[in-house]
Formats: structure tokens, C-alpha cells, sequence
């Protein structure tokens, strides 16, 4: 019930961290080594950083729309955080009880856009305005296919709850679960639990719903190769151009904030949740041994870490799109994919019943 | 305690409302009624009405509510950077403000159109789901075919024509 409790420090935490791996990670990728004088390794690099980012002056521009300026950082936080609320943390604590939970939480997400805006709009600046249009237009299109490759998992669940779509896939489950979810085949694995009661086990075909949720992810975070609103090269630094100190600070901290969001949702819709990914075989009853409160958390926790990596990963790997290129990925590629995929989720859900 | 919350939500209604129509600057106008219409969501939330208050969030705040404010942005600023817009016709405004306020007038004498809680609680969408598709199955099949109409419609005219 009271998760967010957990959440915003993990949050401000995870933060920390993750700027410092990105960078990190980064120097590998491209074979140097990145920070290494604060601290060892340059681990306090991050907390040096913020020290002097929270010294800096608070600058409005003298042309800015005052009001819209100073409102935007914020609105766009509260709406990535928001997002938060419903998300469970184990078995006893679900997120806020919302029957229609995705849909909310996509629904709260996508508000951010009107932070974006102001936040554009407000500098009164060129680029940052056309940082902000790029921005919108990217997440408003892609917002589709997202909501249809999440619509797949919903229509295998029959539930929008995100708790209880977790609950389904493990040891926990109310139903029995088959192989593949094909109760044609007449193998039942409710009992071994771990990774075969996972969702993208249960129907393979969310997979390919989980390579557009991804996808679809990426671009509605604004990362890289999805990052046109803030290409430096460009756009000098998109719709934060103007802001200094704390209030760009906490547009960083909206964007790992809905990084981490995208993570967690897609662990929780396809890979299981809190679930252990061990499987019960015979007298090892490793999933068994491996569920209770705290590993149900550290299974969470470590999952979305892992594709958190992944995003990173991609974002040091591949070069930025094109406008035109976004525009045709999202509406001629992903969106037609999405609805086929709808369309044969729901045969397979016939096959499952 | 769900007074409270109703009689807030309703002050925030109001006053973004008014607000929202007397504000020169369109900008500023366009979000204030995004605040009226998640107030909006927020009475539905009162009453029970969860289901509709998150769709009212999805469509209303967040799409269409969007598309006004591209169609803002897009629009010429005045050189001193804002949009700006007058008061018009004002003769046949203040006709249909008439007229509006003695419909709801009498609408609100004759009782049975208050506000009613919604008592069903859980399974609403199942419910809302169920009733798409037997009792409400025309309207919905067409407003679907509406749709798909104005889908295809529009990326024709998007369309760069080969003659011109």
C-alpha cells in the first residue's frame, strides 16, 4: 500500500548510481575510462555532480513565460513518479489497489508531455521549442504501439492489475499453468513455478509484444537512439536548453525516473515480476527456496537493473535516428506489427483456456 | 472527507473555468483546462467512477488536450512572443450563455439528474466490456467505423498528391 515510501528513495538512489554506471559503462563501450579521480574507480564523481549543481543559480531567462518556465521541471517529475504508485514491490505489498492499473499508469505517464511543453514553450527559445515539438510528437506516436504490445499481456492475464498479473506468474497463481500455455499438450507446470510460469513462457508469441514495449520504451524516455528532442549536436540541448541548477537537475531526474518506470513495468508484464526465475525440480525445490519477502524484492529490483543495463547498453551502441525514420519505425513498422500481435495473442488465449 | 475532496475538486473546476475563458493568453488558457479536466477525473474518482476517470485522463489530458497545444504552437506569435486572443461576438455569446443557464436551470428544478455514486466498486471494466458488446453494440460498431473513417481520411489528405 505504502510502496512509494520505498520507491522515492530508491529513486533518488538509483539516480546516483545510474549516472555514474551510464558513464561507466559508456567508457567501455568506447574503450577509455571514464570517471576515476573522485573517490575510487570515480565512484563519488556523481555526488561531486550534484554538490555543484545544487550551488548554481537558479537563472530564468528575462524573455521567458515565468510562470510556465518555473512549472514545467516539475510537472514532469511528478508525472514520471506518479507512475510509481502502482507498481508492487512483493507478494503483501501491492501498489495502489487501481483495478485498472496499467491504463492508469500509462495514462499518468503520458501527462509528462505537458511538462515538456511548458518546459519548451516557456524558454521562449528556438531550440528549445523545437525540442519540445520532436519530444511530443515522439512520445504521442509511440505511445501506440507501446499500449498495444501492453494490451497483448493484458489480454492473456484478463486483468489491468498489476499485482495480479504478477501473481499469475509463479508459484502463487490461482490457475493451473500448462507448458507454453498450451492445455492441449496436457503438461502442467503450476507446481515447478521459476521461469516457466513467466509470461513470455507462457505464450512466446509476448516476446515479440516485449520487442515492441521495448522499443516503443526507448522512445517515449527520449533515449538514445530515440533521442532527437535533446540531440546536442543539434538542438544545442532540446527543451532543457535554458534551465540551470536544480530545476535541470530534475529533469535528469525525470529521465532516469522513466527509464527505471519502463524498466520495471516491462519485468512486471513480461518477465515475471517478483517471481524467481528457479525452477522446482524434484526434491531441489528451488523456487520454493528462493521466494519470500526480501528475495522477492531483490528478484524485482535485480530484473529491472538488468534491463535498465540493456537500455544503456543500446543507447552507447547505436547511432540516432532520422525525424522521418522515427516517424515511419512508429507507424509503418511497430504499429501494423502491434495490432497483428494483438490479434494472435488473442488466439492464443484461445488455445489457453 | 469525500465532501471535501468534492467541494476542492469543484472549486478547481470552477475557477480553471472561468479562468480558462477570460485568460488572454492562449497558452495559459490551454493549461488551465488541462487542470479543469483532470479535476474532472477527479470527481469521477469521487464517485466511484474509476474506470472513466482514468480514460478521462488518458484521452482528454492526454490526447486531445495535447493536439490543442501543438495547434497552439504551431500558430504565428505576435512579436511579443505571446498568443493573444480578443473577446468576439460577444452579442450571441452572452445568447448561449443565456440559454445554457436556463437549461441547466431547469434541469437542476426538476431533480433526478444530481450526481449519483457509483456502488459497484470492482469489475467495473469487465462490466463496461460486457455491455460494449451485447446491449451497446451498435453504437459501438459505429463510432469503431466512424473512426476507421477518419483514420483513412485523414492520411489521404496527409497524402503528397502526385499532380500538383
Amino acid at each position: 500500500m505504502h510502496t512509494f515510501l520505498f520507491y522515492l528513495p530508491f529513486l533518488l538512489f538509483f539516480v546516483l548510481l545510474a549516472v555514474y554506471g551510464e558513464r561507466k559503462i559508456a567508457a567501455f563501450i568506447q574503450s577509455r575510462f571514464g570517471p576515476m579521480d573522485v573517490g575510487p574507480k570515480g565512484i563519488f564523481q556523481t555526488l561531486a555532480d550534484l554538490l555543484k549543481m545544487i550551488q548554481k543559480e537558479d537563472i530564468v531567462p528575462k524573455a521567458a513565460d515565468k510562470p510556465i518556465f518555473l512549472l514545467g521541471p516539475i510537472l514532469v517529475f511528478t508525472a514520471i513518479f506518479a507512475g510509481f504508485s502502482m507498481l508492487p514491490l512483493n507478494a503483501n505489498l501491492a501498489g495502489a489497489a487501481v483495478e485498472s492499473g496499467v491504463l492508469l499508469l500509462m495514462a499518468v505517464v503520458s501527462l509528462d508531455v505537458l511538462g515538456i511543453l511548458m518546459a519548451g514553450w516557456g524558454s521562449n527559445n528556438k531550440f528549445s521549442l523545437y525540442g519540445a515539438v520532436r519530444a511530443i510528437a515522439q512520445i504521442v506516436s509511440f505511445e501506440i504501439p507501446l499500449g498495444l504490445s501492453v494490451l497483448c499481456v493484458v489480454m492473456i492475464c484478463q486483468s489491468m492489475d498489476l499485482q495480479e498479473i504478477t501473481r499469475q506468474q509463479g508459484l502463487y497463481t490461482m490457475d493451473p499453468i500448462f507448458l507454453f500455455g498450451l492445455k492441449g499438450m496436457g503438461i502442467e507446470v503450476t507446481q515447478m513455478g521459476g521461469l516457466l510460469s513467466w509470461n513470455v513462457v507462457k505464450s512466446p508469441l509476448l516476446l515479440f509484444s516485449f520487442l515492441i514495449f521495448f522499443i516503443a520504451g526507448l522512445a517515449e524516455a527520449n533515449r538514445a537512439p530515440f533521442d532527437l528532442p535533446e540531440s546536442e549536436s543539434e538542438l544545442v540541448g532540446g527543451y532543457h536548453t535554458e534551465y540551470s541548477g536544480f530545476r535541470w537537475g530534475i529533469f535528469m531526474l525525470a529521465e532516469y525516473g522513466i527509464m527505471l518506470l519502463i524498466s520495471f513495468l516491462g519485468v512486471i508484464l513480461f518477465f515475471g515480476g517478483w517471481n524467481t526465475p528457479f525452477i522446482n525440480m524434484g526434491s531441489f525445490q528451488w523456487a520454493q527456496w528462493t521466494m519470500g519477502s526480501y528475495w522477492e524484492v531483490f528478484w524485482l529490483l535485480s530484473k529491472t537493473l538488468i534491463l535498465v543495463f540493456v537500455q544503456m547498453w543500446i543507447r552507447w551502441t547505436y547511432p540516432r535516428l532520422r525525424v522521418d525514420q522515427l516517424m515511419t519505425l512508429s507507424w509503418k513498422y511497430l504499429t501494423p506489427f502491434g495490432l497483428l500481435l494483438v490479434f494472435l495473442c488473442g488466439l492464443w488465449k484461445l488455445m489457453m483456456l | 472527507m469525500n465532501e471535501g475532496w468534492m467541494y476542492f475538486f469543484g472549486l478547481l473546476i470552477f475557477l480553471s473555468g472561468l479562468t480558462l475563458i477570460f485568460i488572454k493568453n492562449l497558452i495559459y488558457a490551454a493549461f488551465l483546462l488541462a487542470l479543469c479536466l483532470l479535476s474532472i477525473a477527479g470527481f469521477y474518482v469521487i464517485y466511484n467512477a474509476n474506470f472513466l476517470a482514468v480514460i478521462q485522463i488518458l484521452i482528454y489530458a492526454g490526447g486531445i488536450l495535447i493536439l490543442l497545444a501543438f495547434g497552439i504552437m504551431l500558430t504565428n506569435r505576435s512579436p511579443e512572443g505571446k498568443v493573444i486572443v480578443g473577446h468576439h461576438l460577444l452579442f450571441f455569446g452572452s445568447l448561449l450563455i443565456l440559454g445554457m443557464a436556463l437549461l441547466i436551470y431547469a434541469l437542476v428544478g426538476s431533480s433526478t439528474i444530481l450526481p449519483q455514486e457509483v456502488h459497484q466498486t470492482t469489475g467495473q471494466v469487465k462490466e463496461i466490456g460486457v455491455r460494449f458488446l451485447t446491449q451497446y453494440i451498435l453504437a459501438f460498431e459505429l463510432i469503431a467505423f466512424l473512426l476507421l473513417v477518419v483514420l483513412v481520411g485523414a492520411s489521404y489528405s496527409g497524402k503528397k498528391s502526385h499532380h500538383a
